[in-house]
């Protein structure tokens, strides 16, 4: 069963007097707890199908389905409830919110739903992300890795159904993008979250269980991973 | 392609064309800021050339009319060294309508070329004269010669020819053509001077007209701008070339004493002080608030850029050359808002003078243009270079990673919070950590806070202070009667009499008339104890020991000789009994009803006072004298007080010193008695001269042996009451202090003699006065006091002054406290637009993980209260403790402030629409980034 589907979902950009399509008629669709890995070369549209997606962008035509219940509907507030309640996001310039410390970015999306935080899930993810001593610090104080971490662990305070996840580990070195990319994993097994992954690294790639390529804002591959 | 060569201005202007969004607001805070300044240079210029053009209109340009002067050689070359424009005024006489009163007429001349730019003379109508018998004359003066006027109407005058310093006294008939009418200037410079003046002139004839034959015209010197020295070598040169020409009765310096000093200033002309104090003290205020407007929007908008200082820095531009190239931005930034605040400044002073009264025009100086537009620049760009040498320093990483905001960050505790509400977290956090942003917005909006409570307080106190009076009209005699004087010249008669009040009494419109008159008299005693040689100065006998205590002229401080004209007129008027010479007062009836806290012996008896049965005597209980050490311990000096009657000293007290080291000396104890038959006097001369001579100019007055022309009238009269305590606490009966005096009503006086003018008059209408009414009822006064040495006063326009002079106030505080919310709503808009930009990354973040726009705009809109109310409250507190001290000294004083009166609601009427406006505009700009995508949002740009 699909938690999430797009039907022909077209993004057209104007650059000047020019019309860029960036998505070109897109129907796919996502299983609960799959890991999937968009990929294609830069200019391709991954960034844009994940933006349109998880609805942080509208899209020029077609729709966007979360769970059997088509997203046009929604006006903006219930798509902001929406992305705070099933959404959860990571970017590759992590985007935390400099004036508020790593735990309350953490906390951001619960506060904002006005719900009280479940402490113990919440302790279990920062153990899992490894950055309990880091919470009282501002992100200005923190690495490149320990933002992202962060915001791995805002992405899922709240529980979400999906994560979506932007070249998570793009700003990253090569050590501390393996780590995060194994703690994505890790912690979206555990909880048994959709993981939607955009990157352009192959080897990234490889450790989804589904491949989607995009060229010229189309599909032209999309296969499971059959390496694990 | 054709390359563009790359220079600072290329730099600069590219600047400014890329980034128009940004410096369209630096713009509208600089040009605000601008206006702020010059709006007020214009303003203040303006006021100066209103007063002086209105100056100028009512009484001339000339700062002395030196009346009856002589002219010669010398002194057209001492005028030619020392003053740098002078023009004579040639006077031929006065005309009066026929057999009316000498005193009620114009005087007659013709002014050359210079005096006549000094007088500024206007035409309301017609023309000035060029041929034979044709006149022009000022408005005023119509109205006092009666004439109903029409141009070109043949009118014969009662013509007084002029013979040398005073016109002939009997006239000649002459016909004249009115030809012109003219605005006043003789009964404004006589109103102005508080003095009356027929000298002055007030009608024109044709240039070098001669005086009619038999006669001697008199010269009036109108010079502009003389010193004191300049008076003083006058006298000194002319001193000589008069004598014997006008006569040994007329001193030199009593002509120069008709010269009239005019001293033109700003507040004189429109009577309004406060309102002026108040604007330098604005204008210093703005000068700092559009100062710090400017270097708010300069630091915001380099704040913005500084990525692009740190690139610049980066790609190798020196300091030197970061400021040069914002130096020039700078520059074309003061080109473009430099014309355009002086333009608004122009129009916004022009439009508004207006309200300020008909008076009030806008004429700034020549010189208020380049000074308003280089005070404009130099404004801009010493505030502009506050913030560029900061940012001139930036290292090219900390603009290029806002490392310097990190640092910042780093060092501040913060405390993680563990549940809170996002919007109220982030608007605290944001406070905490920019801290230094909001500081300056804070300054300026409690500057505003601070100075509309102030200005409105200030004007509501001015406004409840407002003279409110008890009549409409008020008549002043300009004669002062000496107290020491015993006889009543004819020239000290002048003013308004009963006929007068029963003239002003038949107007329609008058419903009352009370007045209040004042003469010299005398007691007639038996024998001038010490007591009555002591408690009026006037009596010139003193008792040479008082209880052993030695008096003389050298130790008693009221020691004063009476003068010998008194000593004639006693000798003339055959008074061979002694008299104790006092003030004689009456006032009217209504003043009498109410006696309460005056501490009196016997009871006031109206009736019998206004019979004439009766007097009241105002003689202290008892007097003492004192001997003062304190000041001079070894020939102390003597001094009389009169006392109340609980501070009448024992005899014990007599001879010890108290604290200050005074003795007591002695107790002198009143001897008249209630119902004691008393005798008065008063000499009514008939002679305008005193009865004395002098041998020669400067030498001692002598006693004339002229025959005195005078009446002596005499009466019996029972004491009624004596009123003991006369000083101060008598006030609230009579208000009005009083010497020790015989005291009646003015039907009381009338009974004795009918011939004393009134001394003040008040005059109350039966309806509310306006225009009208106030014109014809200024008619009538001017009329009666003409000639009279009385002045009027309408009390209705100067209620009417201090009301246009209120609203000039708060048309004056509105526009500035309007001023300065608008720029602290330019500021806090200036410094959110820039915040709201800087964070649109942090927007985009909010709305990823579910930030609605309300939680969004509400966290801005936070921000903006909290300054606000930083500011209302910092402002709110200086002035409470400005007021509670200001209270405190008052009260150090035994006085209770009543200069401000606490007013609210126009603080707050500025502060609801600054709140509104800032939460609207920061409501929109977040609904404007909203519609942006989020994408967008975070984008990096």
């Amino acid at each position: 069963m699909s938690i999430i589907e797009c039907k022909n979902l077209t993004k057209e950009y104007l650059s000047g007097e020019n019309v860029v399509v960036a998505l070109n008629d897109v129907t796919v669709s996502f299983e609960k707890g799959e890991f999937v890995a968009i990929t294609g070369p830069s200019g391709s549209g991954k960034s844009t199908f994940l933006h349109c997606l998880s609805s942080l962008e509208n899209a020029t035509s077609g729709e966007v389905i979360y769970n059997n219940e088509s997203l046009k509907s929604y006006n903006d507030n219930q798509l902001s409830i929406l992305r705070r309640r099933r959404f959860g996001f990571v970017f590759q310039a992590y985007n935390l919110v400099e004036e508020l410390t790593g735990y309350e970015n953490i906390l951001l999306p619960i506060m904002l739903d006005k719900k009280k935080p479940d402490e113990e899930y919440l302790k279990k993810i920062i153990d899992i992300l490894g950055i309990e001593d880091r919470l009282s610090h501002l992100p200005s104080a923190l690495s490149g890795g320990q933002q992202q971490r962060i915001a791995i662990a805002r992405a899922l305070a709240n529980k979400p159904t999906i994560l979506f996840a932007d070249e998570p580990t793009g700003n990253l070195d090569g050590k501390s993008g393996r780590e995060v990319l194994s703690l994505l994993k890790y912690v979206s097994k555990e909880l048994g979250v959709t993981l939607i992954l955009v990157t352009h690294d192959l080897n990234v790639a490889e450790q989804a269980d589904r491949v989607i390529t995009i060229e010229d804002g189309a599909v032209i591959k999309d296969s499971k991973n059959t390496a694990e | 392609m054709k390359k563009k060569k790359l220079t600072y201005n290329s730099l600069a202007l590219g600047n400014l064309k890329n980034r128009k969004k940004q410096y369209t607001l630096l713009i509208i805070g600089i040009i605000l800021s601008m206006t702020l300044s010059s709006s007020f240079t214009f303003f203040v210029s303006s006021a100066v050339s209103s007063a002086l053009e209105t100056h100028n209109f009512l009484y001339g340009k000339q700062s002395h009319i030196i009346i009856n002067t002589i002219r010669n050689e010398d002194t057209e070359e001492f005028l030619k060294s020392n003053v740098t424009t002078q023009g004579y005024a040639h006077i031929l006489g006065k005309i009066t309508a026929v057999d009316a009163e000498p005193n009620t007429g114009a005087g007659v001349a013709w002014l050359e070329k210079d005096a006549k730019d000094l007088y500024s003379q206007s035409l309301i109508e017609g023309r000035m004269p060029t041929a034979e018998n044709e006149i022009a004359i000022e408005k005023s003066a119509l109205t006092r010669l009666g004439i109903d006027y029409k141009l070109n109407d043949k009118i014969t005058f009662d013509f007084y020819v002029q013979n040398a310093d005073q016109p002939k006294e009997k006239p000649i008939k002459k016909e004249y053509t009115l030809v012109g009418i003219l605005n006043d200037k003789r009964s404004n410079i006589e109103k102005q001077s508080w003095a009356t003046d027929i000298r002055i002139p007030a009608a024109f004839v044709m240039d070098n007209t001669q005086v009619e034959a038999g006669g001697k015209e008199a010269l009036h010197l109108l010079i502009s701008s003389p010193d004191d020295k300049f008076i003083s070598e006058y006298v000194e040169l002319t001193r000589p070339l008069r004598k014997g020409y006008y006569g040994a009765n007329n001193g030199l310096s009593w002509y120069l004493t008709g010269g009239y000093e005019i001293m033109y200033t700003v507040a004189d002309t429109f009577g309004v002080n406060a309102p002026y104090l108040l604007i330098l003290v604005f204008v210093a205020v703005l000068a700092i608030a559009s100062n710090i407007g400017i270097v708010n929007a300069f630091s915001t908008n380099l704040k913005e850029r500084k990525k692009q200082i740190g690139l610049l820095r980066s790609v190798g531009a020196t300091k030197r050359q970061i400021i040069k190239i914002y130096g020039k931005e700078t520059f074309i930034l003061c080109l473009i808002c430099t014309p355009v605040s002086i333009l608004i400044s122009i129009g916004a002073v022009a439009l508004s003078v207006g309200t300020f009264g008909e008076n009030f025009i806008f004429k700034p100086s020549w010189w208020v243009l380049p000074l308003s537009a280089f005070l404009s620049i130099l404004i801009v760009t010493l505030s502009s270079f506050i913030p560029l040498f900061s940012a001139s320093r930036i290292t090219p990483m900390q603009a290029i990673r806002n490392i310097s905001l990190n640092r910042k960050i780093k060092t501040k505790k913060i405390k993680t919070q563990k549940d809170f509400d996002t919007s109220k977290l982030l608007a605290t956090r944001n406070i905490k950590l920019y801290k230094s942003k909001q500081v300056f917005t804070s300054i300026i909006l409690a500057i505003a806070v601070f100075g509309s409570l102030f200005g409105f307080s200030l004007v509501s106190g001015i406004e409840e202070q407002n003279r409110s009076f008890d009549a409409d009209y008020e008549i002043n005699s300009d004669v002062s009667y000496g107290t020491r004087q015993l006889a009543n010249y004819d020239w000290i008669r002048y003013g308004i009499s009963e006929n007068d009040v029963q003239e002003i009494l038949s107007n329609s419109f008058v419903e009352s008339v009370q007045g209040r008159k004042e003469t010299n008299g005398y007691i007639e005693v038996e024998e001038l104890t010490d007591y009555l040689k002591l408690c009026n100065y006037a009596t010139d006998v003193y008792p040479e020991t008082v209880d052993g205590v030695v008096i003389t002229e050298e130790n008693y401080e009221k020691y004063q000789e009476m003068p010998i004209e008194n000593t004639a007129v006693i000798e003339k008027a055959d008074i061979t009994s002694p008299i104790l010479p006092l003030d004689f007062l009456a006032l009217p009836e209504e003043n009498f009803k109410n006696s309460s806290g005056t501490v009196l012996c016997g009871e006031i008896n109206i009736e019998k006072l206004n019979s004439g049965e009766e007097v009241v005597l105002v003689l202290p209980k008892a007097l003492k004298l004192t001997a003062d050490f304190n000041e001079y311990p070894d020939e102390p000096f003597l001094n009389t007080s009169s006392l109340y009657i609980d501070e009448i000293p024992t005899d014990e007290v007599i001879g010890e010193a108290d604290n200050e080291n005074i003795i007591t000396s002695a107790k002198l104890t009143n001897e008249f008695k209630v119902g004691q038959k008393i005798k008065l006097g008063w000499i009514m001369s008939n002679d305008g001269n005193r009865p004395i001579t002098y041998a020669e100019e400067g030498a001692e007055p002598q006693i004339s042996q002229e025959p005195f022309d005078h009446e002596k009238i005499e009466t019996e009269v029972t004491v009624g009451t004596i009123i003991y305590e006369y000083s101060g606490v008598i006030e609230p009966l009579f208000n009005m202090y009083l010497n020790p005096c015989v005291l009646t009503t003015v039907d009381g006086l009338n009974t004795f003699t009918k011939n004393v003018p009134y001394e003040h008059i008040e005059i109350n209408l039966n309806t509310e006065c306006n225009d009208s009414i106030n014109e014809e009822i200024t008619i009538l006064l001017d009329r009666l006091c003409s000639g009279e040495s009385a002045s009027y006063t309408s009390l209705y326009e100067i209620e009417k002054e201090d009301a246009l002079s209120v609203k000039t106030m708060y048309i004056i505080i509105t526009a500035i406290a309007v001023l300065l919310f608008t720029l602290c709503g330019s500021m806090i808009n200036n410094a959110l637009t820039a915040r709201i930009r800087e964070s649109k990354k942090e927007i985009g973040t909010l709305r990823a993980v579910g930030a609605s726009t309300k939680e969004i705009s509400s966290s801005y809109i936070r921000q903006v209260l909290s300054v606000l109310g930083v500011g209302t409250i910092t402002g709110v507190v200086a002035f409470a403790l400005f007021f509670t001290i200001y209270c405190l000294v008052a009260l150090s004083y035994n006085q209770t402030q009543n200069d401000f009166i606490l007013t609210f609601w126009e603080t707050l009427v500025g502060l609801i629409a600054l709140v509104i406006a800032c939460v609207l505009n920061v409501y929109l700009k977040v609904r404007k980034e909203m519609k942006h995508s989020i994408v967008e949002n975070i984008r990096e740009l």
